[in-house]
C-alpha cells in the first residue's frame, strides 16, 4: 500500500527533477535513506568469499579454500569465509543479501575497461558516472571518499570529495591566513571554505592516518559513516578500495583483505548510527576470478563476481539471484562463474525501491537500454 | 573521433552518422605485435579482409566505396567542418585565457580555422597577436602538471618530489595516464581546485616550506615567479607571516602563483 502510494507520487516528482528543479525528489519518508556504493577494484574473489559446498569447488581450488569446518555456514548450501565474522552477524540479523554470479555485461578481462564498465553502465550513452546520473534525479549532493571523483560519481551533478591527507595536515592559523589571501579570488575562497567545512568532522588529519587509509579499510569506511551521518549530510555516498587483484598466493591476502573489510563495514554501520536502519549499501568488484587456482596459488581474471547488498533497509538473509552452479559445463567460457546476474538490474532495483527514483527516469536517463530492475532487496 | 576530436554534438550528428563511419573505418587496425619487431611496428594499417565495402552517407556527405582510400577522406571532411573549426578554436581559446573563453577570440580563431582550412601555426600567430591571452592577472588555475612544474623550475626538481611523483599528483586529482575519460584530462581550472584538491595543494605547499624555507626567501621566490603580477597585497601578506616557512607555503598557494 504505502509502496504503491510513493511510487505514484516519484512518476511525477522524477519528471520534474529533468527540468532542474531545486526541490530533492525524495518521497515522503525517504529524504533520510542513505545509498552507499563500494566497489572493489581489481577483481574481488567472490567464490573465496562466499563458497558453495559443492564438490566442483573443492577439486578446483582445494589448496587455496580455508577449510570447510571453519567457514561460517548460511545454511543454505554457501558459507562465509571465515575472516567475515561481523558480516555473518548482520546476515543472521536479515542484513544483508548475497547475490553471485553477478557481472556487467563487459565480457573481456581487462580492469580499466570492466571498472568503466560498471562505472558508467551506460550502454554506450554515456561516459560519465552512472551514480552522477542518480545524483542528477534526485538534485542530491554525493560524496565520494577517494582521491579525485571516481568515474562513477564524475559528471554534471556537483560532488564532494575527501581523502587523508598527504602530509601533515595545515594548522588553522596557515588557513586563515590563506583565507585573507584569498580575499578577491573568489573561486579559490570558495573551495578552501567548502574544504575547511568538510574536514571539519573529526576526519583523521595525520599522515600516517593516510598510509591507514591505503592499506586499511576502516579510514575510508569509516569516515564516509561519519560523513553521511551528520545532519543535513549527504545521502549518496562512494568508496572505491583498491588491492583485490590476487594472482598469486591469495590465502594470506585474502585473509587479511576481507578482514579490513569486515571491520570496516562493521565500523560503517557503527558510523552510521540510527541511520543504519535507513540504509543500502552495495559492494561489488569489476569481475569475478576463475573457477580454477593457477599456478601460482591464485587465481584470474573471470566473469562473474559477488554482489553484497547490505544495511537495515535491506530485506536480507537471503541468497537472492540465480545460481548456475559449476559443474564444468555450466561455466562461462569454460572457467568461470557463468554471469547470469545483471549487475546494472540489481543498482536499478536499489535506486528505484530504496530511493524511490521513478522507472522512467531509471529506464531514460539512468540506465538506458538495461534489462528489468531486481526486485525484492529493499524491505517493503 | 566524432564527438570529442573532431565536430562535436554540436554537429547534430546521428546514430547513423555514426554506425557509417565505423563501418568506413572497419578493416583499420594497429599492429598490436608492437613490442616484437614485426612488419608495422605498432602502426595503424588497413587489412582489406576486414572491410566493409558499400556507400556510405555521414553528414549528409555520400561517399563512393574506396576501401583503404575512405576513411583518410571522411577524415579530411571532418577536419574542415565548421564544427571542427569552433571545436578548435574553442580549446585552444580555454586553454590560453579562461575557462570561459572570450567570443570575440572564438570567432576569430574559428574564422582563421575555416579561411587556411586548418592551419594551426595561423591559429597560434591570431593567439599571440591577440590582447585576450595577455590579460594582466591570472586567469586560470594550474593543472597539477603546471603547479608542480613551475614550482620545480623555481626550487629545484627535488624540492617538489620528495614523496613518490604519482602520490602527490594523485592527491592533486591528476594521477599519470589515467585520464577518467577519453576525453583526457579537463583543461578548465575550476576541475582541478575542488574542496579536497585545494587541500591537498595546501597541506603539500606546507611540507615543501617547512624543507626549504631555510634556503627560499619567500619575498624572492614571489618577485622571481611573478615579476609584475605580484599584488601589494599578496606581498603584505606574506611578508606578515608568522614564519619564514609560513610565509613560502603562503607564496605557493598565494592567487597568483596558483593561477597562470
Amino acid at each position: 500500500m504505502l509502496n504503491i502510494s510513493r511510487r505514484s507520487a516519484l512518476g511525477l516528482l522524477g519528471a520534474v527533477s529533468l527540468g532542474q528543479i531545486a526541490t530533492p525528489v525524495f518521497a515522503q519518508g525517504q529524504e533520510n535513506r542513505k545509498f552507499i556504493f563500494i566497489l572493489l577494484r581489481g577483481g574481488m574473489d567472490g567464490l573465496s568469499a562466499l563458497i558453495p559446498d559443492s564438490t566442483d569447488i573443492t577439486s578446483a581450488r582445494d589448496k587455496i579454500l580455508p577449510s570447510i569446518d571453519t567457514r561460517l555456514n548460511l545454511g543454505n548450501g554457501f558459507r562465509l569465509h571465515p575472516s567475515f565474522k561481523g558480516l555473518k552477524t548482520l546476515y543472521d540479523n536479515g542484513h544483508v543479501s548475497f547475490i553471485h554470479a553477478c557481472s556487467t555485461s563487459y565480457r573481456a578481462r581487462s580492469h580499466f575497461e570492466a571498472q568503466d564498465a560498471i562505472e558508467i553502465l551506460g550502454n554506450g550513452g554515456s561516459r560519465k558516472g552512472w551514480l552522477n546520473r542518480a545524483l542528477t534525479a534526485l538534485n542530491s549532493e554525493g560524496l565520494a571518499i577517494a582521491r579525485g571523483v571516481p568515474l562513477a560519481m564524475q559528471g554534471p551533478q556537483k560532488v564532494k570529495n575527501w581523502s587523508p591527507p598527504l602530509f601533515n595536515a595545515a594548522s588553522d592559523d596557515l588557513l586563515d591566513r590563506l583565507t585573507t589571501l584569498y580575499a578577491q579570488d573568489v573561486e579559490l575562497m570558495t573551495s578552501l571554505a567548502i574544504a575547511r567545512k568538510t574536514t571539519a568532522f573529526d576526519m583523521p588529519r595525520d599522515r600516517r592516518s593516510a598510509r591507514r587509509f591505503t592499506y586499511e579499510y576502516p579510514i575510508p569506511l569509516e569516515a564516509i559513516g561519519q560523513q553521511m551521518a551528520i545532519e543535513g549530510g549527504p545521502g549518496v555516498g562512494m568508496v572505491a578500495l583498491d588491492g583485490w587483484d590476487t594472482h598469486s598466493n591469495q590465502v594470506n591476502k585474502l585473509n587479511r583483505k576481507f578482514f579490513e573489510l569486515d571491520k570496516g563495514l562493521t565500523t560503517l554501520k557503527q558510523k552510521l548510527g540510527h541511520h543504519w536502519k535507513q540504509t543500502c549499501i552495495v559492494v561489488c568488484s569489476e569481475f569475478g576470478r576463475t573457477v580454477s587456482m593457477n599456478g601460482t596459488r591464485g587465481t584470474d581474471h573471470g566473469t562473474g563476481g559477488l554482489v553484497m547488498v547490505l544495511g537495515g533497509a535491506v530485506a536480507g538473509g537471503k541468497m537472492k539471484g540465480e545460481w548456475p552452479g559449476l559443474k564444468p559445463s555450466a561455466l562461462y567460457e569454460g572457467r568461470d562463474l557463468a554471469p547470469v546476474n545483471d549487475v546494472t538490474s540489481v543498482l536499478k532495483g536499489i535506486l528505484r525501491d530504496h530511493l524511490g527514483i521513478d522507472r522512467r527516469t531509471l529506464d531514460q536517463s539512468i540506465f538506458p537500454n538495461s534489462a528489468r530492475a531486481f526486485d525484492g532487496l529493499i524491505r517493503s | 573521433v566524432l564527438e570529442l576530436h573532431t565536430v562535436t554534438p554540436k554537429a547534430n550528428y546521428s546514430q547513423t552518422d555514426v554506425t557509417e563511419f565505423a563501418r568506413a573505418l572497419t578493416g583499420w587496425t594497429i599492429d598490436k605485435q608492437y613490442l616484437r619487431k614485426t612488419k608495422n611496428n605498432g602502426k595503424a594499417y588497413f587489412n582489406k579482409t576486414w572491410h566493409e565495402p558499400g556507400m556510405r552517407t555521414i553528414l549528409g556527405k555520400t561517399y563512393f566505396p574506396l576501401g583503404q582510400g575512405l576513411a583518410p577522406i571522411i577524415i579530411r571532411d571532418l577536419c574542415h567542418h565548421p564544427a571542427t573549426a569552433l571545436n578548435v578554436a574553442t580549446k585552444l581559446a580555454r586553454h590560453f585565457c579562461n575557462d570561459t573563453p572570450p567570443s570575440t577570440l572564438v570567432t576569430r580563431l574559428t574564422k582563421d580555422f575555416i579561411k587556411t582550412g586548418g592551419n594551426l601555426t595561423s591559429l597560434y600567430i591570431i593567439l599571440i597577436d591577440s590582447p585576450e591571452p595577455w590579460q594582466a592577472h591570472s586567469q586560470k588555475v594550474k593543472t597539477p602538471y603546471e603547479l608542480l612544474t613551475s614550482t620545480a623550475r623555481m626550487m629545484g626538481d627535488d624540492s617538489v618530489f620528495s614523496v613518490r611523483h604519482h602520490d602527490v599528483y594523485e592527491g592533486f586529482g591528476q594521477a599519470p595516464f589515467k585520464a577518467p575519460t577519453p576525453e583526457g584530462w579537463p583543461d578548465d581550472g575550476g576541475s582541478w581546485i575542488g574542496s579536497d584538491a585545494i587541500l591537498k595543494r595546501v597541506e603539500w605547499a606546507n611540507n615543501i616550506a617547512f624543507r626549504h624555507a631555510a634556503n627560499t626567501d619567500a619575498r624572492d621566490f614571489l618577485h622571481h615567479a611573478l615579476g609584475p603580477r605580484l599584488t601589494p597585497s599578496t606581498l603584505k601578506i606574506v611578508e606578515g607571516a608568522e614564519s619564514r616557512q609560513q610565509a613560502l607555503a603562503l607564496a605557493l598557494m598565494c592567487p597568483e602563483f596558483q593561477r597562470r
